[in-house]
């Protein structure tokens, strides 16, 4: 059997070395690819299908040009204010990253570093596009991310 | 008068076409009649007879036959239809109608109480008479100015009855005042309120509660105790500057607006104090009304100082420069109805001296003494009259002046300051000066309390003058002389500071050592109380705590979850080590997490100091003192994991140590903290959007307004009645947005207000959009709302969206109605 191949996308390493770190302490067979950015993660897909996706949400450390998402959009429904549109996409970039990979990742299980007690029906919407998707409640640890994560296999 | 032009008019007329109602054979007939019988009056009667038949036979009447029914009107000495007839073929031909049309024009409007249009009329007269090379008559200039100052009194309130203070009242008042004093702040409110309370009307009880309100940052209470001080006596100064400055500092333009006209109203009332121009003008200008800047700026640079007018230099050209730009109109009438027959003139007489020009301080004495003689119990004419008086360099007259008003009323704050302020530089009348100052103290003056300083100072009493200015700065936030108060406070202190000697001092510091240790859990707010007290404060405390929550306590979470079992067990613990002292600590790529945790405590209470809040965050905060002593225990544990890091080994006991360390920081930096904050956050900076509340908002927006409430229709989740929608927004913010909103919809015949929630497409937060339909015809754009933004309060709008993350837009109108100005923003999602 060959190892799980999990996607990672976040914009610093705190996550990928982890589950790195929490794989080898237990045991498990998986391989992790991190990628920075929407384009990153494009090429890695583009390299094969992973068995799970775990992305995290702020992207506060991401250079503006790639940041996914319509600035342009954001910049006229907040008035002109560029700054405030950067901020929203930098802060929201884990859900704009699965907003442009949704088709990519059908089937696919993918966890979004974000708390979704108490917004059940936010959830429910997102899974419209992306069925195996599920949050990561703010208790919960890095194992139990790493857990959710090899479930697909 | 209008022969000429009338008989070109009947020449170019077509010949009667047989029909005896047409519109032509009838004015023929008028004419026929008039030319056979000019001077007979029943001709003259039938003649009009005709043309108003004539005039009624058509739906838009010619224009000869409205100038010949004026003719007519004027030929039979019917000035009034004259002159209604002269105003419609003004509309339709303005350059038909000569000088003396204007003029009956002016006298009908005069009559009929519309200045404006009186001013207009003789306006066109002056213009007409200029074109011509002849000189107008000097009555029409001094005319204008006359209507124009009457028209500019309409907005000077009124004064209710005056009724003086009952004896209880004023013994509550006292009570007070002794609380106040003592730092019985609760006790003191109670007191004030109560004295309010038998007596509606006393101005120095509503000031000295609004003064503790504002004291105490409660903005609102504190307006409305300034507004029953001003209701009781519309003309109490330090009332006026009081409210004029609280209002200056609300976000919303309509509490500008009443701000501004009520520093204009300090100014009339106390036109000595030239520094209150100079502040009218610079906000006048910070509100883009450049001429009204100009006119204050130019009165107070007629008594400025030559380096005052150079310095001032640059911004009479700015204003000059703009002056392009229109200017709104300040203040509508006051809720009262006259009482007094000495009001006009009085309200007249403030027009003339704000104005500031050579004539208008005599014509303003003129009005006062006038005011007087109408009514000699009206004492705020008597007042004004001292300080007109005074400044014309008579002495004597003001003080009688003055005299006068304080026989009518000798309770009376601001008469005995006048007083005071009249004798004291009199040569040899230094002690009755004292004297009136005490009696304007315990009528309740501040700044009495100011002037009693400086007189006991000048006697070389400098322990009494510490003691009056110190309660000046404490009972006086406003007052006009607070900075120079405070500064001889610290001076003085300072040098009874120098005197004292080292032991006492040393003594003093340890009491102070002591009482410090026991008040650092006491002293300053926790987040969530600041939050309670500022909800505005939401929205800059969300961004610094969202990297709090992302960096340290969600990364904090998953470095540390773990650690300190994997510590205590006997694995090799120096990778996790290195990864640990790399992100606590920092490498090259960031600063670490413990040095990112304080920053942002710093940032959090940096913010708090610049909205006036000091926050106690590592001893007081039940959230954030834990924070603060896991960020202490991390960096104690950091010798250790960095010689771990390095492969070097611990003695058992220090890894059983630092075991218990990364333990106690796990416990707070994870991600159960993040919850309580965003909990905390929420619950302070959102709302519920209640349809009861904005409908009676829209009630109330419109009586403020004096007009009539358009009918409100709901729609949408508000047509439902299912559960409200609950919105991140603080209740203050969202009440100013639909207040601006529905100031500009007030013209609609009705209105429709839409709520719904739906999903942002991206990220799938709920969002509540509400949307405000009108039957307003006028266009409406989103880019008008954002782009001018200071116009019509809907600049507010479009900050306040900006400011809480939402979206405004305009929308095209449904069921009937023209258009729709659009609001979103997040909502709290309810629990499925």
């Amino acid at each position: 059997m060959t190892a799980a191949r999990i996607l990672v996308v976040e914009d610093g390493r705190e996550y990928v070395d982890g589950f790195a770190r929490l794989a080898a302490a237990k045991g498990a067979d998986a391989a992790f690819v991190r990628a920075g950015s929407l384009a990153e993660a494009r090429e890695a897909l583009g390299q094969g299908r992973p068995d799970a996706v775990f992305l995290d949400v702020v992207f506060d450390r991401t250079p503006e040009a790639e940041l996914a998402g319509d600035l342009d959009a954001l910049v006229a429904r907040y008035g002109g204010d560029r700054a405030r549109a950067v901020r929203h996409l930098a802060t929201h970039q884990g859900f704009y990253v699965l907003d442009a990979l949704a088709d990519e990742l059908a089937g696919v299980r993918v966890v979004l570093a974000y708390d979704f007690t108490g917004e059940e029906k936010r959830l429910a919407s997102l899974r419209e596009r992306v069925p195996a998707l599920s949050g990561l409640p703010d208790g919960a640890s890095l194992g139990t991310a790493l857990e959710d994560l090899l479930r697909s296999r | 008068m209008l022969g000429p032009v009338l008989a070109l008019a009947l020449a170019a007329a077509p010949a009667p076409a047989g029909c005896e109602d047409d519109a032509e054979h009838l004015a023929q007939t008028a004419a026929g009649l008039v030319a056979a019988s000019p001077r007979d009056a029943g001709a003259v009667a039938e003649a009009r007879d005709l043309l108003r038949r004539a005039r009624l036979s058509t739906l838009w009447p010619p224009l000869f036959l409205t100038l010949r029914a004026a003719d007519l009107a004027a030929a039979a000495g019917d000035v009034d239809d004259e002159a209604r007839l002269l105003q419609a073929a003004a509309r339709e031909a303005p350059d038909l109608l000569s000088a003396p049309d204007r003029l009956v024009l002016a006298r009908q409007a005069e009559a009929r109480g519309d200045r404006r249009d009186a001013m207009l009329q003789y306006g066109h007269v002056l213009a007409a008479q200029g074109r011509r090379g002849r000189p107008a008559g000097a009555w029409i200039g001094e005319r204008i100015r006359r209507l124009d100052a009457e028209e500019e009194a309409k907005g000077v309130p009124v004064r209710p009855g005056f009724a003086p203070p009952s004896a209880e009242a004023r013994a509550a008042f006292a009570e007070g005042k002794t609380l106040l004093a003592r730092g019985a702040t609760a006790g003191a409110r109670g007191a004030f309120r109560r004295s309010l309370g038998i007596s509606p009307g006393y101005v120095e009880a509503a000031l000295a509660l609004g003064t503790l309100e504002e004291r105490e940052g409660r903005d609102v209470e504190a307006a409305a105790a300034f507004r029953t001080a001003l209701a009781a006596d519309p003309d109490r100064f330090d009332a006026v500057l009081a409210l004029a400055n609280l209002l200056w500092n609300e976000p919303d333009r309509p509490a500008k607006e009443e701000s501004l006209a009520l520093l204009d109203r300090a100014i009339a009332l106390r036109p000595e104090m030239p520094r209150l121009l100079r502040e009218a003008a610079d906000r006048w200008a910070a509100w883009g009304d450049p001429a009204r800047a100009l006119e204050r700026l130019d009165a107070w640079r007629a008594s400025a100082t030559l380096a005052g007018r150079q310095a001032t230099g640059p911004l009479r050209e700015k204003l000059v420069a703009s002056l392009a730009r229109p200017a709104g109109r300040a203040a509508g009438e006051g809720p009262f109805a006259e009482s007094s027959p000495a009001a006009p003139p009085f309200r007249l007489a403030q027009v003339y001296l704000r104005r500031g020009d050579a004539s208008g301080a005599g014509q303003a004495r003129r009005e006062l003494e006038e005011a007087v003689r109408l009514d000699p119990a009206f004492v705020p004419a008597w007042e004004l009259l001292a300080t007109v008086r005074g400044q014309g360099g008579d002495t004597a007259g003001a003080e009688a002046a003055l005299t006068k008003a304080l026989e009518v009323d000798p309770s009376r704050a601001s008469s005995w300051e006048r007083l005071a302020a009249l004798l004291e530089p009199l040569p040899g009348r230094g002690g009755e000066a004292t004297a009136a100052w005490q009696k304007a103290e315990q009528a309740g003056s501040r700044e009495a309390l100011w002037a009693l300083g400086r007189r006991a100072a000048s006697d070389g009493k400098e322990l009494e003058a510490v003691r009056w200015w110190r309660r000046y700065v404490a009972e006086a936030p406003d007052g006009l002389h607070l900075d120079e108060a405070r500064a001889a406070v610290e001076r003085m202190d300072r040098r009874f500071q120098t005197l004292r000697g080292g032991a006492i001092g040393l003594a003093a510091f340890g009491v102070a050592l002591g009482a410090g240790l026991l008040l650092r859990r006491r002293r300053g707010l926790t987040l969530a109380e600041w939050l309670r007290r500022d909800p505005g404060a939401t929205r800059e405390v969300r961004p610094v705590l969202g990297r709090l929550s992302h960096e340290v306590f969600k990364h904090g979470g998953l470095l540390l979850g773990g650690a300190e079992e994997r510590l205590g067990s006997d694995d090799n613990f120096r990778p996790s080590a290195e990864i640990l002292a790399s992100r606590l600590y920092g490498s090259g790529a960031g600063p670490g997490l413990v040095a990112e945790g304080r920053a942002a405590l710093d940032d959090l209470a940096a913010l708090a100091r610049l909205r006036g809040a000091a926050l106690n965050l590592r001893h007081k905060d039940p959230v954030f003192a834990p924070v603060a002593a896991a960020l202490d225990t991390l960096d104690a544990a950091h010798d250790d994991l960095a010689s771990l890091a390095a492969g070097r080994t611990l003695p058992a006991r220090r890894r059983v140590g630092l075991a218990s360390r990364l333990g106690r920081a796990a416990a707070t930096l994870n991600a159960r903290t993040a919850q309580d904050l965003n909990r905390l956050l929420d619950a302070a900076g959102s709302m519920q959007a209640s349809w009861d509340a904005l409908e009676a908002l829209l009630a109330s927006v419109a009586r403020e307004k004096k007009l009539s409430a358009p009918a409100l229709e709901p729609m949408g989740l508000f047509a439902e009645a299912g559960a409200p929608l609950r919105v991140k927004l603080p209740g203050a913010e969202w009440e100013t947005i639909f207040r601006n909103l529905f100031a500009n919809a007030l013209d609609s015949p009705r209105l429709g207000l839409l709520a719904e929630q739906r999903r942002d497409p991206v990220t799938g937060q709920a969002q509540g959009r509400f949307v405000l339909y009108d039957a307003d015809p006028r266009p409406l754009t989103a880019e008008m709302i954002r782009g001018r933004a200071a116009e019509r309060g809907l600049g507010v709008v479009a900050d306040a969206v900006r400011r809480w993350d939402g979206a405004v837009d305009v929308v095209p109108g449904v069921s009937g109605y023209a258009k729709g100005v659009s609001v979103e923003f997040a909502v709290v999602e309810e629990p499925s």
